[in-house]
């Protein structure tokens, strides 16, 4: 008998113990017809390095396409994870929150891999304006061997997450053969007899750095890139390279891969990572002058993620791959207006909009989804939208084509200092490359406006 | 006083025992259909009925929906085996089908597994609920999922306040007073009939 007491009373103790940890934010009750203030939530992760994209959401809070539905809906600022476990960690209170309709963000390809699982676990749309690693749309298990890019979205492994829509164009092939196609008109191998290349790649050394640092997620943005850069052949780029190196910044360092630098005296590098690398390297490069070479000696090419204006400081030419298409806000439309004026008062060093177009477009995307839902107000219907009208998705200025989740009609731009072959200038578009690579054209409003 | 709450304890417990008989098993199985449909609707829904799981089992060790959960199982576990006996009042147990009236070997270790196995449903069916997101039907605001299984345990809760509540703390109240002469059928019919309050104003 005082066993079965026994039991009873830790039975009842547990229970106890148990109902005491009960959290009560779980399940909330919808709200009352009555309620006024009852909105759905748009999270947006503005990038965590710059105030651009939150330049680009202020600005789409100001249309008339999103005045129109604010009765319904937020927009909810949260502070960009840099890191994967701290993705983790939002995409899990998010999938709780029933009150969220859909996600902009993350910023980074690696954040925005690791949190699209969760959210697709819950049906919430997402729309990606700045992750272009083509491991970002994709399901697969992280901790196996990672698929080549090409297996992605063709075999049942490596489905699409459903509910996620990118809008820069995916790195593989677009952003890589920007790369190609710039580095071919800096060593000028793109128009030249093939017979000629193996002349020019004496003269013309180029040295491929690739971060991938895993901590932070660098390497599913770089890894693809770097993969496709040094392994599809082209005649009149692969010839060319001449160093090939990795480094995860928790094992590597950057003084060895200057000293690496100093050692193969690359005519020009490309350089696939972060900008806080990026910024890390040129220092270390620039403070061991005098053993190496100088600035002015090497000409950078780098990925998107280094588009950053304190780079064009170093006395290096450097030439920047990037998806933001100043044509996306040079019309004449009210909402483009609306944002050439937001970033006219909130960055005033800018001339013009760049990284914070692709976040207005995206909340004016979902503004025109959400007056689509009105009736129903939920993410199935927003996913719906996304999907049936993924041929005309209106933004600031220019029709998203995005199929299946890939953003089908843009252009790479390339962003320079250089001026008459000397760097200077602040970072403006020089060049835009076509889908494919094959043809490079100047932009027209490109002006040579040496500052020194 | 230690030998009067040992007889209110010996009461309530011959009071739970009569419950527990064959239909229990019944409601068990109803309820679970009910959850199983619950689950084919949510899958057809478009979102993953396996994630809904995990999801329910990862924020279950946050604490999250765990009291729901516990007080499904204590429900289904004492106070439904308390309601069948209840029934007794108006029919009595000798005039029940065989089925629903009989107290087979086992009936107990069955409706208990049973009844973990369904508030494990309910931890899961708030999940698929919150994992659907709300949407907005005609001015109303509702979760896009709606688990009939939960929906009925949400309107279980007045029922509880209103009646089961009311006849546990009477009976526990006279009993303690006089253990002898309290009798829970007498209590519960006084409760659901208000029989004491007409009386009264009669």
């Amino acid at each position: 008998m005082p066993v079965r007491r026994l039991s009873l009373a830790v039975l009842l103790l547990t229970f106890i113990l148990l109902a005491s940890c009960d959290a009560p934010d779980w399940h909330p009750q919808p709200p009352s017809p009555g309620d006024s203030d009852a909105r759905l939530k748009i999270e947006l992760f503005p990038s965590a390095s710059g105030s651009a994209s939150k330049t680009g959401a202020d600005a789409a809070l100001k249309t008339p396409e999103f005045l129109a539905i604010n009765k319904y809906v937020v927009v909810e600022s949260q502070p960009d994870p840099d890191n994967s476990e701290d993705a983790v960690r939002a995409a899990i209170k998010i999938l709780s929150d029933p009150q969220v309709l859909a996600v902009v963000g993350h910023s980074r390809s690696g954040t925005t891999r690791a949190a699209l699982p969760f959210y697709a676990q819950a049906g919430i749309p997402v729309l990606m304006p700045s992750a272009t690693s083509p491991y970002a749309l994709y399901n697969f298990a992280e901790h196996e061997p990672w698929p080549s890019v090409d297996r992605l979205g063709k075999e049942p492994a490596y489905e699409r997450f459903p509910n996620a829509f990118r809008l820069p164009p995916s790195d593989v092939p677009d952003q890589v053969d920007a790369i190609r196609a710039t580095t071919k008109k800096l060593a000028r191998t793109d128009n030249v007899p093939l017979a000629k290349i193996d002349s020019i790649k004496i003269k013309t050394k180029v040295m491929i750095i690739c971060e991938t640092t895993r901590r932070d997620g660098s390497d599913v943005y770089t890894k693809p890139m770097c993969d496709s850069l040094r392994k599809k052949n082209d005649s009149r780029f692969s010839p060319l390279i001449a160093s090939y190196r990795e480094i995860d910044l928790d094992t590597g360092d950057i003084y060895g891969i200057v000293t690496e630098v100093h050692a193969v005296k690359p005519s020009l590098i490309i350089l696939v990572g972060y900008s806080e690398f990026a910024r890390n390297l040129l220092e270390e490069l620039k403070e061991r002058q005098s053993t190496g070479g100088k600035m002015s000696d090497y000409t950078f090419i780098a990925s998107e993620a280094c588009f950053n204006p304190d780079l064009a400081q170093f006395g290096s030419n450097i030439y920047v791959t990037s998806s933001i298409d100043p044509a996306a806000v040079r019309c004449d439309t009210p909402e483009a207006q609306v944002l050439r004026e937001e970033v006219k008062d909130k960055e005033r060093t800018k001339s013009e909009p760049t990284e914070e177009s692709f976040t207005f477009d995206a909340l004016l995307i979902l503004s025109g989804a959400v007056k689509d839902c009105e009736q129903t107000l939920n993410r199935e219907c927003i996913t719906r939208y996304l999907e049936n009208n993924h041929l005309v998705l209106q933004g600031a200025c220019q029709k998203y084509f995005i199929e299946k989740g890939e953003r089908q009609n843009a252009k790479y731009m390339v962003y320079s200092n250089a001026c008459n072959g000397r760097a200077g200038s602040p970072l403006q578009p020089v060049w835009s490359v076509e889908k494919g690579g094959e043809q490079v054209h100047g932009d027209g409003k490109w002006k040579c406006s040496q500052s020194n | 006083m230690a030998m009067a709450s040992g007889s209110v304890a010996k009461a309530i417990n011959n009071y739970w025992r009569s419950g527990i008989i064959g239909g229990l098993i019944i409601i068990d199985a109803v309820v679970l259909s009910l959850c199983v449909l619950d689950s084919i609707r949510f899958a057809l829904s478009g979102l993953s009925y396996g994630s809904a799981w995990r999801v329910a089992v990862e924020e279950a060790l946050e604490g999250r929906s765990v009291v729901l959960a516990i007080a499904v199982f204590a429900f289904f576990l004492f106070a439904l085996p308390m309601v069948m006996a209840l029934l007794f009042v108006f029919r009595p147990r000798e005039h029940w089908p065989g089925l629903l009236g009989g107290q087979p070997q086992g009936l107990l270790s069955a409706h208990v597994f049973l009844s973990f196995v369904i508030s494990l449903f309910t931890a899961a069916a708030v999940t698929m609920e919150v994992l659907s997101g709300w949407t907005r039907q005609q001015g109303v605001w509702r979760y896009s999922f709606v688990s009939l299984w939960l929906s009925a345990v949400f309107l279980g809760k007045p029922a509880y306040v209103a009646f089961i509540s009311p006849i546990i703390r009477k009976f526990v109240v006279r009993a303690s007073a006089d253990p002898r002469a309290t009798k829970l059928k007498e209590v519960a019919v006084e409760v659901l009939t208000e029989d004491n309050i007409e009386r009264r104003a009669g």
